[in-house]
C-alpha cells in the first residue's frame, strides 16, 4: 500500500473501524515509514484534542423555557382565545357583535311599523302628525269604521275624533302592507273654509281626518285615504288652491297617509 | 451516543399519550446534547438556544408522525442538524459569531498561569478550527467526535450514505490537523 492509501485508513483506525487485515497492514507500514508515523501521531492527537473538549451545557432554565413555549392542547388554546383579555379574545367580541346585529335585524324585520316610522317626534310638527297615525296596536274593527266616518262628517272638530280615527286606522294598519305617506302644502286664502272643504273632500273619498293641529299661519291636517282614491283627493285639493307635494312615496299602497298644511 | 436511552420505547409511548412529564423528561435528557450540536455548528449561545428550543418544539409537534424506527436521540439530532444547516445556508444569521465559548473549556490539567494561558489559546484555536470547517464536514465531526454518534447513526441523522460519512469525517479531521499542527508535539 502507498503512503496515501495508508493515511486514508487513519480515521477508521481512530474509530476502531478497521478490519484485522487492514489493521495489520497499517501497523506494518507505520513501522517502516517515519513520515506516515508522524502523520498518524498528529492525526490521532488532533482527534484526541477535539474529543477532550468538555460537553456543552444548555443554559439554566432551558427546560422551563421549552415547556413554556410548548403549544397547549386545543381546548386550552380555545379557552384562552375566548377568555383572556383583548386582543386575544377578539374572536369572541366579534361573535358578540355579529350576534347582536343579527338579533337587531331580526327584530326590525318582524316589526312592520319600524321600517315605516319617521324621524323623532320633535323633529318637526309635520312629522309628529305624520307619526300619530302610524302605530298599529289593535286588531281590525271594521264595524266601527263607518260609525267613525259618519261622526266625523257630522262633527268635524269634535274632541276625541282624532283618537278614534287613529285607533281605527291602527287596526287596519295591522294589514301586511304599511300605508304610504304624502307630505303636501296647500296655499289657501281662508283656512277655515279650506279645512271644511278638505274634510268634505276626504269624506267623499271614503277617507278620514286622523289628526289636526294649528300652527301660526297654517292648519295641519292628517288625512288617511284609500290608495285607489288618492288621485281623486289630490285633484280636489288642487282645485282648492296651489298644492305642492313635497314627499310622495308608494302611491300604490293600500292606504295613503297625508300630512296637509293649509297655509293661509 | 454517549448515553443510551434504555427506555426509549416506554418514553415514546408516554409521549404519545400526551404525558407532559414525559416531554419534560425528553427535554431534560437531551437538552445538553442538542444545545451542544447547535452551539458548535452556529457558534453563539443565543442562536444555539433558539435552535435547540425549536428542535424540541418541532419534535413535540411531530410526535404523532415519529414511527419509532430510529432512536429518540437520533431523531432529535436529525431535527437539530437540519435546523442548523438550514440556518447556515439561509444567510439569515441573527447573531454573528461572538466571543462565546463555542467549545467549552477542556478539563484542567494544571493550575499554573502559563498553562492556563496556553489552554485558553488552545481552546481558541480549537474553536476557530472547528468553525472554519465546511458545514457538511463540521456537522459530521461534531456528531462523531463531540457527540459520540456511530457512523451508522450519523448517516441516519443526516440522511446520507455511510461512505459519505466516512469521507466527510476523514476530510474534516485532516482540516483540523492542518490548523492545529502547532499544538501537536
Amino acid at each position: 500500500m502507498t503512503c496515501e492509501e495508508i493515511r486514508e485508513l487513519f480515521s477508521a483506525r481512530v474509530d476502531g473501524a478497521l478490519s484485522p487485515d487492514e489493521r495489520a497492514r497499517l501497523a506494518v507500514h507505520l513501522s517502516a515509514c517515519a513520515e506516515c508515523t508522524r502523520e498518524w501521531e498528529h492525526f490521532a492527537g488532533t482527534v484526541g484534542m477535539v474529543r477532550a473538549v468538555a460537553p456543552a451545557r444548555a443554559p439554566a432554565g432551558f427546560v422551563d423555557r421549552v415547556l413554556a413555549a410548548r403549544p397547549r392542547p386545543w381546548y386550552r388554546r380555545l379557552a384562552r382565545s375566548l377568555f383572556t383579555p383583548w386582543p386575544v379574545k377578539l374572536p369572541l367580541e366579534a361573535a358578540g357583535v355579529v350576534l347582536v346585529a343579527g338579533l337587531a335585524i331580526m327584530v326590525f324585520q318582524r316589526s312592520p311599523e319600524l321600517p315605516a316610522s319617521g324621524p323623532a317626534p320633535d323633529a318637526s310638527r309635520r312629522d309628529t302628525l305624520h307619526d300619530t297615525a302610524a302605530p298599529p296596536t289593535e286588531a281590525p274593527r271594521p264595524a266601527r269604521k263607518s260609525e267613525t266616518t259618519r261622526e266625523q262628517a257630522r262633527e268635524p272638530g269634535a274632541r276625541g275624533e282624532a283618537d278614534e280615527a287613529r285607533s281605527n286606522l291602527a287596526g287596519r294598519q295591522a294589514a301586511p302592507s304599511a300605508p304610504a305617506a304624502v307630505l303636501a302644502r296647500l296655499a289657501v286664502e281662508d283656512g277655515a273654509a279650506a279645512e271644511r272643504a278638505v274634510r268634505d273632500l276626504v269624506t267623499r273619498a271614503g277617507g278620514e281626518i286622523v289628526a289636526r293641529s294649528d300652527e301660526p299661519g297654517a292648519i295641519v291636517l292628517g288625512l288617511a285615504v284609500a290608495g285607489g282614491r288618492w288621485d281623486e283627493v289630490r285633484r280636489g285639493l288642487q282645485a282648492l288652491g296651489a298644492l305642492r307635494l313635497e314627499d310622495e312615496r308608494e302611491r300604490s299602497a293600500d292606504r295613503v297617509r297625508v300630512t296637509l298644511r293649509l297655509e293661509h | 451516543m454517549r448515553e443510551g436511552l434504555a427506555d426509549d420505547a416506554s418514553l415514546l409511548a408516554r409521549l404519545r399519550t400526551g404525558d407532559g412529564r414525559a416531554f419534560e423528561e425528553l427535554v431534560t435528557t437531551y437538552q445538553h446534547r442538542i444545545f451542544g450540536v447547535a452551539l458548535r455548528m452556529l457558534g453563539t449561545r443565543a442562536e444555539a438556544e433558539e435552535i435547540a428550543q425549536e428542535t424540541f418544539l418541532r419534535a413535540h409537534r411531530a410526535l404523532g408522525e415519529f414511527r419509532g424506527e430510529a432512536r429518540l436521540g437520533t431523531w432529535l439530532y436529525a431535527i437539530a442538524s437540519r435546523l442548523c444547516l438550514n440556518r447556515l445556508a439561509s444567510g439569515l444569521r441573527r447573531h454573528e459569531r461572538s466571543d462565546d465559548l463555542a467549545l467549552a473549556q477542556a478539563p484542567a490539567e494544571g493550575t499554573d498561569a502559563a498553562g492556563a494561558l496556553e489552554r485558553g489559546e488552545l481552546q481558541a484555536a480549537l474553536r476557530e478550527a472547528v468553525a472554519a470547517l465546511p458545514e457538511e464536514r463540521r456537522i459530521v465531526v461534531v456528531l462523531r467526535d463531540l457527540e459520540g454518534l456511530s457512523y451508522e447513526e450519523i448517516a441516519e441523522v443526516l440522511g446520507v450514505p455511510l461512505n459519505t460519512v466516512r469521507t466527510r469525517l476523514h476530510r474534516g479531521r485532516l482540516d483540523l490537523k492542518a490548523k492545529l499542527e502547532r499544538w501537536l508535539p
